[in-house]
């Protein structure tokens, strides 16, 4: 039969426009998927799991011996963190002092000491909206970085969030996200954690607005 | 081996001759499909209404009225769900299942497989171009945003390759394309449109609002995939694996014409069939240099456990190999697929127009008919030596109380230049417009005819053919 089919096609020859397709295809990939510096999904991932950027929350019981937090990670080189914690809104619960930082302490960067940061939450009424905003790790998105800041209820759930960063290299990005903040914001409240639906037209900034915000509760 | 075949060389095993054979018993007919009609179109309803409704509780709807940019943004969205849509009906098509496959044939499978197809590369094309439009929202620049899409934005690299590997197979399906490639050359190409939908799901689950915001929508998304690969892993290549690891065996190879000839399957992985006449199997020689070729061809004789018999044009290519194929050669067999069979003419009186080697599923057919369905077959061939299995049906016929007529001579030389039009076909056959009709030949054949018989007043759903998808 062999003797006879040597007239016949074969399969190589059948097969290797599929073959070569194949391969420009896989070729064309590696030299295209060139996400670097656009990724949302691997910020939002290494902000929820890098310690770095872990914002630690410590419960305040009654005595004063107040754990500091013990992580001692250097923060990435690309990694912003930003903690914020006015003063005003950390309870004095029962006397004892809460050793937080005051001011909006930009802690950055470039092969960082280690980074500890306390925030003291009361162990009050878990509907009350009184504990300390908890800043959210700067997410980097295709637009540029979102970093938002959320006080949340003794139950988990998120009563107060306030964006400190939104994409603003561009005046149509201030424009969007102007637009996009409020209704965000009522968003995520009603929601009360990052169940909440992306605003159409600034679906970028949802995402990283849900990412820094999905970080500050996972770290909670 | 070679004794059985001596012995089909001098007597074709159909009910007619049986002789020296131990009692071959019909093969049992496939189970009839359980589907009904309309489930197939609640089925298509439901998922189309999920994928809409997912879309426009995600705020696809509202984004329509909210500006130029969200309304670009929000008919991308639809159109990439509906695209993924067309694909998972396509590929759930090719796992050919069962219930689907003996509810409306095979043919009609691979026809729908098209228009899906087709359907696909045009929502493909409107999802890039809208995606593409929304995406200049922020960046006037049209290359920043391909720029983006094609890999700066994560998984976007691989929805391009998707991309293209849909476009290009979409044109080599092309008909004017397709017609310049051989088969195979085709079929492994149209392969890479799995890829496509392979490496564009990524995005699918990461951009836009629909899958990445909502858990349930994402799973149900996901879900649906594996359901879909799981599918066409099991119906497709679970079935081609089965059909190698228990090919049938040549037992022989019979001339009946100039250029056509009987081949002859059999073994004893024939019990392990269902089949009847009017069907079609997908053979594929399990020999060098043919085991990636598998060809379609129909049953000639009704089909028992001493074994199926088809019926082969010499056409030059794969089909000379095969009439020529030694006895024993293993042959891997799928199918039978089909449904133009006896079971939906039962109790009606039956027509057969057939053209050369169409007269296959006819011959094979005409012996499950009964003397009440006062069979007639009307047998085309361009001259008397083409007339292959005359003899036997008009041995049949007498059996059955039918009717063979012949039309013989190439078209340019009949005295009726239209012989399927309807005055002709009536004048024939008086009463044509109460039988169930097969129709089975070359296309201007199944054309002419059916043009014809919708003339001459036959019903549409008691016209039975096979569409051309080969």
């Amino acid at each position: 039969m062999s003797s006879s089919s040597s007239s016949q096609p074969t399969l190589a020859r059948r097969l290797w426009p599929a073959v070569a397709l194949a391969g420009a295809s896989a070729a064309f990939l590696t030299a295209l998927d060139k996400p670097a510096g656009f990724s949302v999904d691997e910020v939002a991932l290494t902000g929820a799991q890098d310690p770095a950027v872990a914002v630690t929350v410590v419960g305040l019981p009654t005595t004063t011996a107040l754990t500091p937090a013990t992580t001692v990670v250097p923060a990435p080189l690309s990694t912003t963190v930003g903690v914020t914690v006015p003063a005003a809104t950390v309870p004095a619960a029962n006397g004892s002092a809460a050793i937080v930082p005051a001011a909006p302490v930009p802690v950055a960067t470039v092969l960082a000491p280690p980074t500890t940061v306390a925030v003291a939450l009361a162990p009050v009424d878990p509907t009350a909206c009184t504990a300390a905003a908890i800043v959210g790790p700067s997410v980097n998105t295709r637009w540029g970085p979102v970093q938002v800041q959320a006080v949340l209820r003794a139950d988990g759930t998120v009563c107060e969030v306030t964006a400190l960063a939104t994409p603003n290299s561009h005046r149509k990005s201030v424009q969007i996200n102007d637009r996009a903040k409020p209704i965000l914001h009522d968003r995520v409240i009603a929601a009360g954690g990052t169940q909440f639906q992306s605003v159409s037209g600034a679906t970028i900034t949802s995402k990283g607005y849900r990412a820094s915000l999905q970080s500050i509760i996972d770290n909670a | 081996m070679a004794k059985i075949a001596r012995m089909h060389a001098s007597a074709p095993p159909h009910r007619n001759s049986q002789n020296a054979r131990p009692a071959a018993r019909p093969l049992p007919r496939p189970r009839p499909s359980a589907l009904l009609g309309s489930d197939l179109w609640i089925v298509v309803d439901v998922f189309i209404a999920l994928v809409v409704g997912m879309w426009a509780r995600h705020g696809g709807l509202r984004a329509l009225s909210e500006g130029w940019f969200p309304a670009w943004g929000s008919i991308s969205s639809l159109t990439g769900l509906l695209a993924s849509g067309c694909g998972l009906i396509g590929v759930v098509l090719i796992a050919r299942p069962r219930t689907l496959e003996r509810h409306v044939g095979l043919d009609r499978m691979f026809v729908w497989h098209r228009y899906l197809g087709e359907s696909m590369a045009v929502l493909v094309g409107v999802h890039i171009v809208s995606a593409v439009i929304a995406g200049m929202d922020l960046d006037t620049s049209i290359w920043t945003v391909l720029r983006d899409y094609t890999g700066r934005v994560p998984y976007m690299a691989m929805a391009a390759i998707g991309g293209v590997l849909v476009l290009i197979v979409t044109i080599t399906s092309l008909r004017s394309i397709r017609r310049q490639l051989s088969y195979e050359t085709w079929y492994f190409v149209h392969l890479l449109a799995y890829g496509g939908l392979a490496v564009s799901f990524a995005h699918e689950i990461t951009l836009g609002t629909d899958l990445s915001d909502d858990k349930v929508a994402r799973w149900f998304w996901v879900g649906l995939h594996i359901a879909v690969l799981i599918a066409v892993l099991i119906g497709r290549w679970g079935r081609l694996i089965r059909s190698v690891l228990h090919p049938l065996r040549v037992l022989g190879v019979t001339p009946l014409g100039d250029d056509i000839n009987a081949l002859y399957l059999g073994g004893p992985a024939i019990h392990r069939m269902e089949a009847t006449a009017g069907q079609f199997c997908i053979l594929r020689p399990l020999i060098r240099g043919q085991w990636w070729q598998s060809h379609p061809f129909s049953l000639s004789a009704a089909p028992t456990t001493g074994g199926l018999r088809f019926t082969i044009k010499d056409r030059g290519d794969a089909s000379q190999i095969i009439n020529r194929l030694p006895v024993g050669t293993r042959v891997a067999v799928e199918g039978p697929y089909g449904v133009a069979t006896p079971e939906v003419a039962v109790d009606s009186k039956v027509l057969c127009i057939v053209g050369g080697v169409g007269v296959a599923p006819a011959r094979a057919m005409l012996e499950m008919l009964t003397p009440e369905q006062e069979p007639i077959v009307l047998y085309r061939a361009r001259n008397r030596d083409d007339l292959v299995h005359l003899d036997e049906m008009q041995e049949i016929c007498r059996h059955v109380e039918g009717e063979v007529l012949t039309l013989v001579g190439p078209s340019i030389s009949l005295a009726n230049k239209d012989p399927f039009g309807a005055a002709s076909l009536k004048r024939a056959i008086p009463d044509i417009a109460d039988r169930a009709v097969f129709v089975c030949g070359p296309d201007s054949l199944v054309h002419a005819a059916r043009r014809g018989l919708k003339a001459a007043g036959v019903p549409a759903e008691n016209v039975h053919f096979e569409m051309v998808w080969w």
